[in-house]
């Protein structure tokens, strides 16, 4: 469907307008309210905004020309969607001359054809300068998608470098890309079901065939339609965070076996040895878990809830009362998890864990850092008997309790994460495969 | 080192290379006693008598004639006209003798003349004294076109204009003559051919030449204020012309304005605007902007004059509107 732009009426006495200048170009895309034509009469130049998100499909009216009030300028569609030209004859522009009139409304139609993109591809009608053309070569980049802010219309290379920048944010997968790219799609338009938001394959079906994916209940449209909900509900009820919290035990001797196999065994281990404690191996432990778990590694902020991919992990110990930032900590070892600790940066974090295990608290409740979704305190190991085998054992055990927001994560994803952290926990040895 | 006015400059060339070389002579209308239409062979007559320094009689076809045929036998003339507009009358000596010698006498003449004229508007001279005519020369081959916006710059490109075994037209501009800069005292060569860059910058090349360069300069320091980085380039012959120095520049900012005071229509920016295109179109991120006088002859009225010559404040516009 495309929503047509027309020449409004400014005023009491307008009769006819002229289209003054273009402020996009054919084949980009357009916000709701962003200026997209210059209208000038005998008494005003005004810039009108655009009524819809779209690309502007097609210019009926090239600027320059007089028409009269109602007359359809350009459509305003969907990326790569097929027009066809409105019936002009309703609403015949009229040419200020009466005498080439006619001439003009034959010609204009059929100009209006020859000029429309027929080949999908074809961006040699666009204004673009040689710079940014060589450069959206060189980038493989699609001339129609970028928006233009020099005179004119015109592209130039920071319109490229802008673009490039947008699509270089957004997550898609190869596959999707190349189907977008042969469907001549703008990959801004897409909303991406995958994990984090990522584009796949079905959302670019989807947009190229909308009916098709109505039909077949695809489980990713029902996952991002919950999402939807979670953040409609934060929106209404920005109060107070309702943080839930599920708690579990941990048995933690195979994890002091190992700190304590790796200070006594390891002397390249010396430098770290201060920073190698249970709070940081439950650190990694943490890391390692969210990085499946993207649910709990998640920020809200501005209206939007981003799923991060990467854990920015703060670790915060008790009695102390130190933190470090454990940054893209899902993809480190130990040993650089120890340095990062002892290098102490500061930063934004995705997630918040505070070990109580050098003190003698065995519980607390855990506060999420603003906007996160989750968080987590580790609590004093201590001595428990537990049956093994038939028979009582003393084992070394932990206390971990998750903090989640039940507006940003729900309580099968906070249960799963958990039941995910204890197993790695109980044997720590599981994570290196 | 001295402060000089581009006239003193241009004085001092000239009796300098006299004094080196015996084969050097002046020859034009007033050029002896009186010191020349604008006074810039004064003081010449009284040193070098007058068969050096030669008045002639009001025929501008028998300067540049008698130039091409001094030159040809074996002398280093330096000719003037009063002004660049006075040419017409002596073109044929100029396009179809001077210049076309050496080509079709298979280099065993040579033409070493040196044609001095003052171009340019601004000073209220009217429609027939007051034109700017380089590109009619760069037109004809086997002439090379000298056009120095600085004190400097006029000592350094007349020393090689004399020195030069070709025909050279030296333009210079009525306006800039009480101009003052640094000059060297000793004889010194600018290459014809070596452009300058007269100011650096990163956001537009601003090609110039003549009066046009310090126009540019104010414009650049008010664009400056704008956060836009004006390069200024002035190519200071334009035959032959230091492409390289204007294309580097060009490559380097991406976007060009070419500046002249001439008529804009087939002038030397047309030149110059189409080298560029032909050789760097990819690496300009706008398009090339002209600037120049209306079509149309330069008016008495001093401010329709003012108004018909490119100013600052049409070349701060254009830079601005070029993006």
């Amino acid at each position: 469907m495309s929503t047509e732009l027309t020449m409004p009426k400014l005023g009491l006495t307008m009769k006819t307008g002229k289209v003054a200048r273009w402020l996009v170009a054919e084949g980009a895309c357009v916000h709701q309210g962003d200026e997209i034509f210059e209208v000038e009469t005998d008494k005003i130049t005004n810039k009108v905004e655009s009524p819809a998100d779209g690309v502007l499909v097609r210019i009926l009216v090239p600027q320059g020309e007089v028409v009269e009030v109602g007359t359809v300028l350009g459509l305003l569609g969907e990326a790569g969607e097929a027009v066809d030209a409105p019936a002009q004859s309703a609403s015949a522009p009229a040419a200020a001359p009466a005498g080439d009139a006619e001439e003009k409304g034959a010609a204009s139609p059929a100009a209006v054809q020859a000029a429309a993109p027929a080949q999908a591809s074809d961006t040699s009608w666009i204004l673009a300068t040689p710079r940014a053309r060589a450069l959206s070569r060189f980038l493989e980049l699609d001339l129609r998608h970028v928006t233009p802010t020099g005179a004119n219309g015109r592209i130039r290379e920071a319109d490229v470098i802008a673009r490039q920048d947008v699509l270089s944010r957004i997550a898609i997968t190869p596959l999707a890309r190349v189907l977008a790219s042969q469907a001549g799609l703008d990959i801004c338009t897409l909303t991406g079901s995958g994990e984090g938001g990522k584009i796949v394959r079905a959302d670019v079906e989807r947009a190229l065939n909308p009916e098709a994916a109505q039909a077949a209940p695809a489980a990713a449209a029902v996952e991002s339609a919950a999402a939807d909900v979670r953040e409609m509900v934060l929106d209404e009820c920005s109060g107070a965070s309702p943080v839930r919290t599920l708690s579990a035990t941990v048995d933690v001797t195979a994890c002091q076996q190992l700190l304590g196999d790796m200070k006594r065994l390891g002397a390249q281990y010396k430098k770290a040895a201060a920073a190698l404690d249970l709070g940081l191996l439950m650190a990694l432990v943490a890391a390692r878990t969210l990085a499946a778990h993207p649910a709990l590694n998640a920020v809200y902020g501005n209206g939007r809830l981003v799923r991060e991919r990467s854990v920015q992990l703060a670790l915060r110990t008790m009695p102390a009362g130190s933190e470090a930032l454990l940054s893209d900590a899902q993809g480190k070892g130990l040993l650089a998890l120890a340095s990062d600790r002892q290098a102490a940066g500061a930063g934004s974090s995705t997630f918040v864990l505070t070990s109580y295990a050098g003190s003698r608290v065995e519980r607390a409740t855990p506060a999420l850092g603003a906007g996160q979704a989750a968080g987590l305190v580790l609590g004093a190991p201590v001595q428990r008997a537990v049956s093994c085998n038939g028979s009582l054992t003393l084992r070394e055990a932990c206390d971990v309790t998750l903090g989640y927001d039940a507006r940003l994560v729900t309580d099968a994803e906070a249960c799963a994460f958990m039941d995910a952290l204890v197993a790695a926990a109980d044997n720590p040895l599981l994570l290196v495969f | 080192m001295a402060r000089k006015t581009y006239l003193q400059a241009l004085n001092d060339a000239m009796r300098q290379e006299m004094e080196r070389d015996p084969s050097v002579f002046i020859l034009g209308e007033d050029v002896g006693k009186f010191g020349g239409c604008f006074g810039v062979t004064q003081g010449l007559f009284d040193q070098f008598g007058e068969r050096r320094v030669r008045d002639t009689p009001i025929s501008e076809s028998a300067i540049v004639g008698a130039a091409a045929g001094a030159a040809s036998a074996g002398l280093r003339p330096i000719a003037e006209l009063m002004f660049v507009d006075f040419i017409g009358v002596a073109m044929d000596q100029l396009f179809n003798q001077a210049a076309k010698m050496r080509f079709m006498f298979g280099g065993k003449a040579k033409v070493p003349m040196v044609l001095r004229m003052p171009q340019g508007a601004g000073v209220n001279a009217a429609a027939q004294h007051s034109q700017s005519l380089e590109a009619w020369f760069m037109h004809i081959p086997g002439i090379k076109v000298c056009i120095p916006s600085t004190p400097a710059d006029a000592k350094g490109l007349l020393v090689s204009a004399i020195r030069d075994d070709n025909p050279v037209v030296f333009l210079e501009h009525k306006l800039l003559y009480g101009i003052e800069g640094e000059v060297d005292d000793d004889l010194y060569e600018i290459p014809l051919g070596s452009g300058r860059v007269v100011r650096e910058g990163s956001d537009v090349t601003i090609v110039a030449t003549a009066l046009m360069v310090h126009r540019a300069l104010e414009a650049a320091e008010i664009l400056a204020k704008d956060g836009i980085s004006v390069e200024i380039v002035d190519p200071r012959t334009l035959v032959p012309l230091d492409k390289e120095c204007i294309l580097t520049s060009g490559r380097k900012t991406h976007a060009l304005v070419v500046v002249q005071e001439a008529v804009k229509t087939a002038g030397a920016g047309a030149e110059i605007a189409a080298m560029v295109a032909e050789e760097a179109i990819e690496y300009l991120d706008a398009p090339i902007v002209r600037l120049g006088a209306p079509f149309c002859p330069v008016p008495f009225s001093p401010p329709l004059e003012q108004a018909y010559m490119p100013s600052v404040d049409k070349i701060v516009e254009a830079v601005r509107n070029q993006r």
